[in-house]
Parts: structure tokens; sequence; C-alpha cells
């Protein structure tokens, strides 16, 4: 379960620096954004990223922990694209047009 | 640089997508051997640790009294739960064998009499000594896919324009874009991986890879390069058999001793040099801590049973690339790490699938699907089907053997490879022999039965089926069928995506038509 707290900490930051870049934010959040949003984004990433790294050394020891650090970033990194991936095709997709009798 | 890319990577990517794959596969060695040893106990059985050494002591002293050396393992945490014992003869024995090697029951120390099979060492093994080529040939082929892999890699990262601006990107349904960033998302996320583990594979041939290094340093004489081992490994004894028998020391205290320092069940193997001689000594070792390959390991004198002092710390060089291989060999990953490092394996291997589709289709660009194109395209195409979906099937059809080859077959190990390689074969001529559409789209529906069915077959040959692991906890054997299932389901959704086979005009040849997964579908030609 350790490793899974990692990995969607890992996720959570990597899904906040996505939305720093605007052809991923546009496809999760149509939203304006402001240059606040995006550094605040940033940082929180960052932050979550590196708090996976800490609890990974912390629970696996410098050695195995940064290895396992590496591991969430790369699979963290996955789930995003998949995740964006998934909302690309949604949005592709043609709106239904009404039934009407 | 682009060129330096596409053909560093293109020249040998059959061996560097061979050695992915039986790569990947080989983080779980110890579990498929356990799937394809159906006899062996399913657990770990409650024994002591003492008990479980003396029992394999006490077989090897039967069954092959004059040794140069005794090994016993205990049952790992992963895999199979037997103690293997090993000996090494001074004479061969009745059969001509130099060695014997058994699993014995831990609680009773009976042999298990467990099927002849390459199990998933055989995998593990053949992505560095490949196979049907002596080891010492495979060894630089595959060092030298691995340096055009590491090649491939840097200018991968060189030429990559977007890295960042993409890190996130895979738009799916866009031709060859599709494939562009299949290529670039499995590669760039992956990268960590990929670079440490085609670094740490160059360094474990290192001196054969670079012998001038060792000549230029050391010399070239025996002397040289035992001066070497012993600054990597110092204080490693070396005993030289004296010729006279002694009585063997009880192994009570040494163990005893062992486990006061690493606790207890810490001890995973026990060796003995020249058992029964005057120069007889013991050795044990435990299980690697953090990044390593080799435990702490503790020697005895093995008439007095009196402690050795303990080996020098190892210099800064050995300990580095002890890392490094560690690092490449994963031994200390708990599950979920090995999960990943195998997802990782699947990954490069994904990365060079792509790489050779992207090439394909590159070349196929801006040309109409009824134009004939030219012979060696067509060639690479089929090159390609059967690289990407042959190997897997090979590697469905070692499992299938495993069940289905009889038990008494001679040299039955070999022959499940030798199934793999056929299958293989056959798929190279299927691919050949069809319109490649539907031999993409038929080599995937085989792939996908022949995982789906493996569970169903293991029921009906073996007592160990899913129903009955999950029922008893087996997991490592339920593991091994729910992925099976798994991966057979997933391949059914890339059946469902692969186009559909073009229907030929009545009275002509198919022309060869665009075949790459993904392509649009065609719906047929006007006649």
């Amino acid at each position: 379960m350790t490793f899974l707290l990692g990995l969607w900490l890992a996720a959570a930051g990597m899904t906040l620096l996505a939305l720093t870049q605007p052809k991923q934010r546009k496809l999760m959040l149509n939203l304006p954004w402001s240059q606040g949003r995006r550094r605040g984004c940033a940082v929180g990433g960052t932050v979550l990223l590196l708090s996976s790294a800490v609890q990974a050394v912390a629970v696996y020891g410098p050695g195995v922990g940064l290895v396992t650090f590496a591991a969430y970033a790369c699979f963290a990194a996955w789930l995003v694209a998949l995740l964006l991936t998934w909302r690309r095709r949604v949005l592709k997709k043609p709106p239904q047009r009404p039934v009407t009798r | 640089m682009a060129w330096l890319h596409t053909w560093s990577g293109l020249v040998l990517s059959l061996f560097l997508y061979f050695i992915f794959i039986t790569g990947s596969i080989g983080y779980f060695n110890y579990e498929v051997d356990h799937w394809m040893t159906p006899e062996a106990p399913a657990h770990r059985l409650q024994a002591s640790t003492e008990a479980m050494l003396t029992l394999g002591i006490d077989y090897l002293q039967e069954a092959a009294p004059a040794a140069r050396r005794y090994f016993v393992s205990l049952p790992l945490e992963r895999g199979n739960p037997t103690i293997r014992v090993f000996a090494t003869l001074k004479q061969p024995n009745e059969q001509g064998d130099t060695s014997i090697e058994r699993y014995l029951h831990p609680l009773t120390g009976a042999p298990v009499p467990l099927r002849d099979t390459g199990g998933g060492n055989a995998l593990y093994r053949m992505h560095y000594a490949l196979h049907y080529i002596p080891y010492d040939v495979a060894i630089y082929i595959v060092g030298i896919a691995t340096l055009f892999m590491l090649l491939a890699l840097l200018t991968g990262i060189v030429t990559h324009k977007k890295i960042f601006k993409d890190f996130f990107t895979l738009r799916l349904g866009k031709g060859q874009r599709s494939w562009l960033d299949a290529h670039n998302i499995s590669s760039v996320l992956a990268l960590p991986f990929l670079l440490m583990i085609t670094y740490s594979g160059l360094v474990f041939y290192d001196l054969e890879y670079s012998p001038g290094t060792l000549f230029l340093t050391m010399g070239v004489d025996d002397a040289a390069i035992n001066e070497m081992f012993a600054h990597l490994r110092p204080g490693v004894q070396r005993p030289v058999e004296t010729g006279v028998q002694v009585a063997g020391v009880s192994l009570a205290e040494p163990i005893s001793a062992a486990q006061q320092r690493w606790g207890e069940g810490a001890v995973r193997y026990l060796e003995i040099v020249h058992p029964g001689d005057g120069a007889a000594l013991i050795r044990m070792g435990n299980k690697a801590q953090g990044i390593g390959r080799v435990g702490e390991v503790l020697s005895f004198n093995g008439v007095s049973g009196e402690m050795q002092p303990l080996a020098p710390a190892k210099p800064a060089d050995a300990v580095f690339a002890g890392s490094v291989l560690a690092l490449h060999e994963g031994r200390f990953a708990s599950y979920w790490l090995r999960w990943a490092y195998f997802l990782s394996g699947l990954l490069g291997a994904g990365m060079i699938a792509t790489g050779l589709l992207l090439w394909a289709k590159k070349r196929r660009a801006g040309r109409a699907d009824n134009v004939p194109v030219e012979g060696s395209l067509v060639f690479i195409e089929r090159t390609n089907l059967a690289i990407i979906v042959g190997l897997p099937l090979g590697i469905a059809a070692y499992f299938w053997a495993n069940r289905l080859l009889p038990l008494s077959m001679g040299h039955r190990a070999e022959w499940e490879l030798h199934v793999l390689f056929i299958t293989w074969a056959l798929s190279f001529a299927h691919a050949g022999a069809r319109e490649l559409r539907r031999a993409w789209r038929e080599q995937v529906a085989l792939l996908a039965a022949l995982f789906l069915m493996l569970p169903l077959l293991n029921a009906f040959t073996t007592d160990v089926h899913l129903t009955h692991a999950l029922a008893t906890g087996d997991w490592t054997r339920a593991g091994f069928d729910i992925t099976s299932l798994v991966a057979g389901l997933l391949l059914c959704l890339v059946w469902r995506v692969l186009p559909q086979p073009a229907t030929p005009p009545v009275g002509r040849d198919l022309p060869d038509l665009d075949t790459t997964p993904g392509a649009a579908p065609l719906t047929g030609t006007k006649t």
C-alpha cells in the first residue's frame, strides 16, 4: 500500500505539471488560465513529486527508494498520458443528436 | 543525427526485441518456474533453517559422498518452495554427469520429482545468451545490439525536438503521427529505465567487451587476472584440497552463529567446499541489503567449526559495479517494483516495435493503398509482424508445451524451447504466405486465444488450476493464470482495432497494402 501512496502522490504531481502546458490544459480543463495559476500548478506539481520521492526514500531507504521513485514518476506520467488520451477521445466524439419523435 | 537514430535502432532490432521480451519475463523467472513445475508444493512450509540445511547436506552426503562442493539453497520468498541441493562430483557418476541437482521437500527431505522444464530461467538466460548460438558468440551479439540500443537512445534524445512539450502526448487514430507519439511516449517515459538497463547490460560483460582495458592496466598473464579478482573480491578463500579425510564438523554451531548475526531465517544458502577433507570450508550467505548483488558471507573452518575473519570491505569500484548490476537484475525489488521493472521492459519492447512499424509507415506515406510497393518494403512489413507478434506466440507455445509434452520425453526441457522457436519460424512463414492485414489479425487472434486458454489447459492437465490456486492461496500460480487471462483480453482489444483485411478483386492478386496496425480500414476494391 505504501507503494500505491507514493504512486498517487507522483500522479497528482504529474497532473499538475501537465496543467502547466497549454495543450494539455486545454484538454483537461478548458478554462481561462492566468500566469499565477500556471505557476501554482508548477510549484504544486514539483512539491508533490518531491514528496513522493521523500516518501519512497523514507520507506525503502536511499538506494531502493530512488529506484522506486523513478518507477513512480514513470508510471504516474503514463497514467496522465492515458488520461489525456481518453479525454482527447471523449472531446473528439461528435455530440449525440437528440432523438425527436 | 536522425539517420543515426533510425539505423542504430533498426539494424539489430530483432535481437533487441528478443532481449527485451525475454528479459522482461526474466523479472518473474522464479514465478514462471513455479507455474511450470506443478509438482512442487504450493507454499513455503514452516521448517527451521537448521532443519532444512541439515536435510540438504544429509541428502548430498548420501547421494554424492565424493564431491568437491556441496551447495544447499533454501526456499525463496518467491517461486519454488523446495530446497535446492547441488553437488560438484570428483568423478563423473554412472550416468556420466559431473554434478547432481535435486529439489527436496522442505519437511521430509525427500526428492520432489519435478518435470524436466526450462522454466522461467530458460527465458531469462536467453536474454543474454540467446539460443542455438555458442555462449561466447551470443554475448558479443547481445553486446553489439546493446551498444546500438544505447546509441539509438542517446541520438533519440537529441533528435526528439519537443521532449517536454509532447511529454504526455499520445494521439490515437492519426496514422503515422500516432505511431510517432507511441514511439516517443514509450521511450521518453521509460527513459531512466531504458538508459539504466542498457548501460548496466554492457557492464555485465565489461571485460569481454573491452579486454584491452584489463590487458593494458594489469597485464595478460594469469597472475594479473588473479590479482584483479582478489582486488574486486577481497578475502574470498579458495582452499586447496589436502587429500586427508577427516570427519566433518557439526553444522549446528556455524548455523547458530550465522543466525545470531543475521537473525532467524536470514540464511539463504550453505556451501561446503571440499567436504570431508582436511581443508574443508563452510560458507553461508544472506540476502543482499539495499541495492547489492551479494549479501554478507560468513566462512567457517570445516574441521574445527571456527569462524574465519570477515572479508574486508569491497573497494569502491567493485561496490559501484555490483550496484549497477543489481539495478539491472532488480533482485532487491518488492513485488510492486518488480511489476514496474517488468512493465518498463515491455515499454522498451514497445518502443522497438513502434519504431519498426513507424519506419515502414514512413516509407508507405503518400502512396495509394492499391499501388504496389518495392519488395524490400513488403519483406520488412512481413518481418515486422513475425518479430512483433511471432515471438510472443513462440513464448505462449513454450508454456503450452510445458503442459502438453509427455513427462517421460527425453530432453523435454530442450523440446520446450524447440517448440518456441518452431512456432516463431512458423509465424515468419505465415506472415510471408498470407495477405498481410489478414496475417496480422490471424496471428494476434491466435496469440489472444493461446493466452486466454492457458488457464484452461492448466486446469485440464494439472491439479493446481486457477480455482485451486486461489482457494489454497497459491498466489504465484494464480497470478500467472490471471496475468495470462489479462494478456489474452488485452490482445482481444488489439485484435478489434486491427484493420480489416481487404477483399481482392476477382481474378486479381491483392497489391501490397498498408498493413500497419491502425491503418485506415479498407472497405474493399471495386471491380
